[in-house]
């Protein structure tokens, strides 16, 4: 039996194919679990770049073409080979950024991208949703490589937060506190 | 008594040194296998959760959005609460007057939009529940 994950990946290298996405990386608790330990989640986030027609992102003609090859939507995801599949635009640079910089993956010949261990941080200290802080601790206690700590720095010192709170000109200040938070 | 304590502590030192090591061990493993991994362990979980879950009835409902005047982030929070059978409308708000619709091509669901308003009108689920 295939490996949903491989069919997953090559589906959306056809919708980057046929352009109805521009480029793509996985992230959310899947990309936690490419660097990181395996993580239990609703869906498996993908974060694209997309076209857009003045005010609103329609992502009807991607949906139409999921359906089309008997993908349905459920909810806020389309369902693939029975895995909730979340298109989400990227709501920030950092995420712009985390897209263009993401590590590629082969999964069983498919090739995907997946968003890089220190954006992911960025991504989550940006977030700092409870779920958002677990995985930030999950990274810092165990990852498969170690974190480019000048790379990190560089990208959360470019970086202000979306709701920056007071103190806080970037997201370098907010990783600061939360390191100190946690005692490190 | 303070013996007691003392071996409680290494036994605790014990587990939690076991427990770093299956740790680091699973995240040894080559990304498409831990990736597997997720998925099935979210499988797992998303089964037991729906064996718990019961469908709620079914409804009809129109809603009407206007991003002028609201702003995004409150469309975004408007349609969220919008939903049928229990499903919500899933719409985010990105950066800037943006404003994405997720389930617009659900066969109940239509959407429209203009410059400055979005519209979503959602209509009974014609298809067949599932189990």
């Amino acid at each position: 039996m295939p490996n949903p994950l491989a069919t997953v990946a090559q589906v959306l290298n056809d919708l980057r194919a046929l352009r109805l996405v521009d480029q793509f990386a996985i992230g959310g608790a899947y990309a936690v679990s490419f660097h990181s330990e395996p993580l239990a989640t609703r869906d498996l986030d993908v974060f694209c770049h997309l076209r857009t027609a003045g005010l609103l992102i329609d992502l009807s003609p991607l949906y139409a073409y999921l359906e089309g090859r008997g993908y349905h939507a459920e909810g806020d995801a389309v369902l693939i080979e029975g895995i909730p599949v979340q298109f989400l635009p990227a709501p920030t640079r950092l995420v712009d950024e985390a897209i263009e910089n993401a590590v590629e993956l082969s999964i069983e010949g498919a090739m995907t991208r997946v968003i890089d261990l220190e954006y992911i941080i960025g991504i989550a200290l940006d977030l700092g949703r409870t779920k958002d802080k677990l995985r930030l601790d999950h990274l810092l206690s165990v990852t498969s490589r170690p974190i480019d700590q000048s790379r990190l720095n560089d990208i959360l010192r470019r970086h202000v937060p979306e709701k920056p709170k007071a103190g806080e000109d970037t997201l370098l200040d907010r990783w600061r506190r939360f390191l100190e938070a946690r005692g490190d | 008594m303070t013996e007691d304590y003392s071996r409680a502590r290494e036994r605790l030192a014990a587990i939690v040194a076991h427990k770093d090591d299956t740790r680091r061990t699973l995240a040894a493993q080559p990304p498409a296998e831990k990736l597997k991994m997720a998925l099935a362990l979210s499988q797992n979980i998303a089964t037991l959760r729906n064996a718990a879950s019961t469908r709620p009835p079914e409804r009809t409902l129109t809603c009407f959005v206007s991003v002028a005047t609201t702003g995004p982030t409150r469309v975004a929070r408007e349609a969220s609460h919008v939903g049928i059978g229990g499903v919500p409308l899933a719409a985010r708000v990105c950066s800037g007057p943006r404003v994405v619709v997720t389930s617009s091509m659900q066969p109940h669901m239509k959407l429209s939009g203009g410059a400055r308003s979005l519209t979503v009108t959602v209509g009974a689920d014609p298809r067949p529940r599932r189990g």
